[in-house]
C-alpha cells in the first residue's frame, strides 16, 4: 500500500473525528436532530470504509460495532441519550487512539476497546428484540459501498383508490423518500370529488415527487416494496450530475411537461406561438391541470437548487477542489517568500542608488509588487478558521463541567475568523487554561446560581473577531466574576503588592497573571495549582498579543486576547540608535515626535514627556542598550500603546516603515531582555525587533 | 363517548368542529358532517383546533369541502389550519401551493401558503 494514501487517510481520520465530536455534542443538544444523528453515522461509516481500504482492520471493526447501534438510533428504533453520547465520545477517543497507535508503533488496550463495544452492545439489547452488534460478525460482513454522486430523479406514485382502505400509508413511504436526500413532493388534487360523490377511503391523490439521492435507484424501489403491486409507479433520472455546462442546466417548463408525456410536442409548438405565459397557457388551453404546472415548475427549482449547491461545494470532477499539503511544506514556502521578501527589500535598495538605470528601477518596482502579492498569498494559504479550535472546547466544557457536577452551556461566535496555523497551534494551552479557569473558579454551582437568582446553567461565551491586524479572542462567562479583596489578600501574602497599594481594580484582575498565583482555596484536578494564567501570559507575550481582563462582581468575567494575525511577517517601524537599527511593530505604535535637550532638562531627570497634556514615561533606549557615543540634540520618542498604557521609546532617528520578516534568535541569545527577534534588513545587516511590552515591564520596575 | 365531528348552526354560518384524531376512521363522520353543513345552505366553518393527528384522508376531505364550496358558490373557510401538525401534514404530501387549482375560482384554496 502506497505511503500517502495511508497518511491521506490518517488526515482524513483525524479531521473526520474532529467534526464527529462536533456532531456528537450536536445531538446532545438536539437528541431529536436527526439530521446530526445521520452524521454521526456517515462519519462512521466513512471512517470504517476507508479504514478497511487502508488496512486499519481494528479500527473498521470497532466502527462496526458502533456503527451498528448508530443504525438504530437513525431509524428511531433506540433514542438519543446521555449514555449514548458519552459512550459514542470515548469511541472516538478509541479510534484516535488506534490511529495513533497504528503510527507509534504503541501496543493498543484491546480491553478498553472491548469496554466500549461492550456498553454499545447493552444499550443496543435495552431496544427489544434488536441483534446487539458483534463484533465477530463485523469482520466477516463485506463493507458497504460507498454512495455514488447524487442524482435527481423524477418519480410518479400513483397509488390505487383502495390503498388507504388497505391500511397502507403514503405518507410514511414520503418520509423514507426524504431520508434518501432532498425531496420536493407535489401532490396532484385534481382527482379529488365533491363531497356528495367522494368516498372518504379512497384515494384520489397521485404524486409526482422529485428527489436527489446518491442510494441508487434500488434504494428507491425498495421504498415502495410493500405497495409496488397497488400503485403504478414510474422513476426516471432527471439529472445525473454530468451536464453541468450545457444551456445552464435548467430544463424549460414545456421540456419537462413534455417529457412526462403531459403534452406533446405539437401542442407545445401550438402553445409557444402564443407567446403568453406558458404555464398560464398549458391550463387555460385545458391541457394539464394548475398541479401538473405546479409539479414541473417545482420540478425545474428543485433541479437548479441542487446544480447550485453542487456547484457551490465544488463536488463535480471539473471544478478544482482542495487539494491536502503538508504543514512543513507551508512552513518552507513561507520562510522562502520571506528570504524573498528580504531579497527585494535589497534590490529595491540597490535600484534606488543607481538611479540612472531606469530600467532597473522598473523592474525593481515590478519585483516589489509581486513580492507583496505572493507574500499576501502564501500567507493567506496559512490561515486557518478558529473554529476548529472552538469546537474542541465544547468537548472540555461538558467533560469538565459533568466532573465539577456544573451545568454550563459553551457558546461561540466567528468560529469563521482567520488566523496563521502557527498562531492558532499556540493559542490552544492558553484557551484551555482559560476555560478551565472559568468552569473552575468563575461559574458556579447550580445551587449558587439559582440562590443568586441566576439561571441554573452557567454559560462560557466565546468570540472572535478581527481587528485590523489582530484578531480579538474573548472569553466571557457569567459567573462570579473576579474577587478583588480574595485577589488583593493573595497577592499581599504572596509579597506580589505590598500591603497598603491603593489599586484599581483593573490592576487587581491583572495580577491574576502573576506567577504563582492562585485564590482558589483547594487544589482540584482542573485548577488551583497556582500555574496557569502566568503561563497563559507568558504564552500570550510569545505571541506578540496582549491580554485584558474586565469582571463585575456576580455578573461574571470577560478575558480578551488580542493576538496578531501572523508571526511571519509583520508591518513594523524601523528606527536607528547610533550605528545599530532596530524594528519595532507598527500596531503598537501611536506616534512619534520629537525630544529635545530643553525637554529632557525640563523633566528634572524624572523622565516623563508632557504629550498633549499628559504625562507619558519614556525609556533612552540608549542608556537601556548601553549604545557608546552621544545622541544627537534632537532626538525622536516613539510613543507606543499597549494594554491601555503608553511609554515612549528614545532614538536617535525614524527611519521610515519596514516589512520585518521575523527570524528567531539564536539559543544563545534568547534570553537577552527587550529583544524578541531580529530581521535582515534590505542592506544585508541584522536589525533586533524590540520587545515592546518587556521593556515596559522593565521600566516599571525600575521605577 | 364525546363525538369526533359536531356539527352546530351559528346565527350566520354552520359550524363544523373536530378534535381527537381525524384519520381514516373518522373520514365518513366527518364526510358526512360537512355535507349537513353545506346542506344548510350558510356559510361553513371547519374547525380543526382540535384535531390531535392528521392523514391523508383528512386532507383529502377538507380539499373536497372547498371544491364542494366552489361549486355550489358558498363560502367556506377553514379555521385552526395553521396548527403545526396539519402544516407539516399537508407539507409532507405535496398539497401546499402558491396558486390555487381550476375550480378555486374565488381565490380561496386552503393549501395556499
Amino acid at each position: 500500500m502506497n505511503d500517502c494514501f495511508v497518511q491521506a487517510f490518517k488526515d482524513e481520520a483525524r479531521e473526520l473525528l474532529g467534526d464527529l465530536e462536533e456532531a456528537l455534542l450536536q445531538m446532545e443538544d438536539n437528541p431529536d436532530d436527526l439530521g446530526a444523528v445521520g452524521r454521526v453515522f456517515r462519519i462512521m461509516h466513512t471512517i470504517k470504509g476507508s479504514g478497511a481500504m487502508f488496512g486499519f482492520d481494528d479500527i473498521a471493526s470497532f466502527t462496526h460495532g458502533v456503527e451498528t447501534v448508530y443504525d438504530l438510533v437513525r431509524n428511531q428504533e433506540l433514542p438519543v441519550s446521555q449514555e449514548l453520547v458519552s459512550l459514542s465520545l470515548s469511541a472516538r477517543d478509541r479510534i484516535l487512539a488506534m490511529l495513533e497507535a497504528a503510527e507509534s508503533g504503541a501496543v493498543i488496550d484491546l480491553a478498553q476497546n472491548e469496554e466500549v463495544i461492550e456498553g454499545f452492545r447493552t444499550l443496543a439489547s435495552c431496544k427489544e428484540g434488536a441483534a446487539p452488534p458483534e463484533a465477530e460478525e463485523a469482520r466477516a460482513e463485506p463493507l458497504e459501498q460507498e454512495p455514488g454522486n447524487p442524482v435527481t430523479y423524477r418519480i410518479r406514485f400513483r397509488p390505487d383508490a383502495s390503498i388507504l382502505a388497505s391500511g397502507a400509508n403514503p405518507l410514511g413511504l414520503f418520509r423514507e423518500l426524504q431520508e434518501l436526500g432532498p425531496c420536493t413532493i407535489v401532490g396532484h388534487t385534481s382527482g379529488i370529488q365533491t363531497l356528495d360523490q367522494l368516498d372518504p377511503e379512497l384515494c384520489y391523490l397521485f404524486w409526482d415527487i422529485i428527489l436527489t439521492a446518491s442510494a441508487g435507484e434500488d434504494a428507491i424501489k425498495d421504498v415502495f416494496i410493500f405497495v409496488i403491486d397497488d400503485c403504478q409507479l414510474s422513476i426516471a433520472v432527471i439529472d445525473d450530475g454530468s451536464h453541468q455546462d450545457e444551456g445552464g442546466g435548467n430544463k424549460k417548463l414545456g421540456e419537462i411537461l413534455t417529457e412526462r408525456g403531459d403534452v406533446t410536442a405539437e401542442q407545445m409548438d401550438e402553445l409557444l406561438g402564443r407567446q403568453k405565459r406558458l404555464g398560464e397557457l398549458a391550463v387555460e388551453a385545458g391541457l394539464v391541470d394548475a398541479d401538473s404546472v405546479t409539479s414541473a415548475l417545482l420540478e425545474q427549482r428543485h433541479v437548479k437548487e441542487v446544480r447550485q449547491e453542487r456547484q457551490s461545494q465544488g463536488q463535480s470532477p471539473e471544478a478544482a477542489s482542495s487539494i491536502r499539503v503538508t504543514a512543513e511544506k507551508l512552513d518552507v514556502l513561507v520562510n522562502l517568500v520571506g528570504e524573498l521578501v528580504t531579497v527585494q527589500a535589497r534590490l529595491s535598495l540597490v535600484a534606488q542608488e543607481l538611479k540612472k538605470h531606469a530600467e532597473l528601477v522598473s523592474v525593481a518596482e515590478e519585483v516589489e509588487r509581486l513580492t507583496n502579492d505572493l507574500r499576501d498569498n502564501a500567507l493567506d494559504i496559512r490561515m486557518l478558521p478558529i473554529g476548529a479550535t472552538f469546537s474542541k472546547f465544547k468537548r472540555l466544557v461538558r467533560d469538565l463541567s459533568a466532573e465539577l457536577g456544573k451545568t454550563i452551556d459553551l457558546t461561540t461566535e466567528g468560529a469563521e475568523t482567520e488566523l496563521d496555523k502557527t498562531v492558532i497551534e499556540k493559542l490552544n494551552d492558553p484557551l484551555v487554561h482559560i476555560i478551565r479557569n472559568s468552569i473552575d473558579h468563575g461559574i458556579e454551582t447550580p445551587q449558587e446560581r439559582l440562590a443568586k437568582g441566576k439561571p441554573k446553567a452557567g454559560t462560557i461565551h466565546l468570540r472572535a473577531v478581527h481587528s485590523g491586524d489582530s484578531v480579538l479572542i474573548s472569553i466571557k462567562d457569567d459567573g462570579a466574576g473576579l474577587d478583588v479583596e480574595a485577589i488583593r489578600a493573595k497577592a499581599v501574602e504572596r509579597k506580589i503588592i505590598p500591603a497598603n497599594a491603593e489599586l484599581p481594580d483593573k490592576e487587581i484582575w491583572g495580577l491574576i497573571f502573576a506567577p504563582g498565583f492562585s485564590t482558589a482555596a483547594k487544589v482540584t484536578s482542573v485548577s488551583g495549582r497556582g500555574v496557569g494564567m502566568d503561563v497563559v501570559k507568558q504564552a500570550i507575550d510569545n505571541l506578540r498579543g496582549s491580554i485584558d481582563v474586565k469582571s463585575e462582581a456576580d455578573r461574571g468575567t470577560t478575558i480578551t486576547l488580542k493576538i496578531p494575525l501572523t508571526l511571519a511577517i509583520i508591518e513594523s517601524l524601523l528606527v536607528q540608535i547610533g550605528k545599530d537599527r532596530f524594528v519595532l511593530p507598527l500596531s503598537m505604535v501611536d506616534e512619534c515626535i520629537v525630544l529635545t535637550r530643553q525637554d529632557i532638562e525640563k523633566s528634572h531627570g524624572r523622565e516623563l514627556l508632557l504629550v498633549r497634556e499628559q504625562l507619558v514615561p519614556y525609556v533612552p533606549l540608549r542608556n537601556m542598550f548601553r549604545i557608546q557615543g552621544d545622541a544627537p540634540a534632537i532626538q525622536q520618542v516613539v510613543i507606543c500603546r499597549l494594554e491601555g498604557k503608553r511609554i515612549g521609546l528614545v532614538v536617535d532617528w525614524v527611519i521610515g516603515e519596514h516589512q520585518t520578516v521575523i527570524k528567531s534568535l539564536g539559543r544563545m541569545y534568547q534570553q537577552v531582555e527587550g529583544m524578541s527577534g531580529a530581521t535582515i534588513l534590505g542592506d544585508g545587516s541584522v536589525a533586533l525587533i524590540l520587545d515592546v511590552p518587556a521593556i515596559m515591564e522593565a521600566a516599571e520596575q525600575r521605577q | 363517548m364525546v363525538q369526533p365531528v359536531k356539527v352546530s348552526k351559528k346565527k350566520d354560518r354552520t359550524q363544523v368542529v373536530v378534535s381527537g384524531s381525524l384519520t381514516i376512521a373518522q373520514a365518513a363522520q366527518l364526510r358526512d358532517g360537512l355535507l349537513q353543513a353545506f346542506n344548510s345552505g350558510k356559510k361553513v366553518e371547519l374547525s380543526l383546533a382540535g384535531v390531535t393527528a392528521f392523514d391523508l384522508t383528512a386532507l383529502q376531505l377538507i380539499c373536497s369541502a372547498h371544491r364542494t364550496s366552489c361549486q355550489r358558490g358558498m363560502e367556506f373557510t377553514v379555521v385552526g389550519d395553521d396548527l403545526e401538525q396539519f402544516t407539516s401534514v399537508a407539507r409532507l404530501a405535496g398539497m401546499l401551493r402558491h396558486t390555487g387549482c381550476v375550480q378555486d375560482v374565488n381565490c380561496s384554496c386552503i393549501w395556499k401558503r
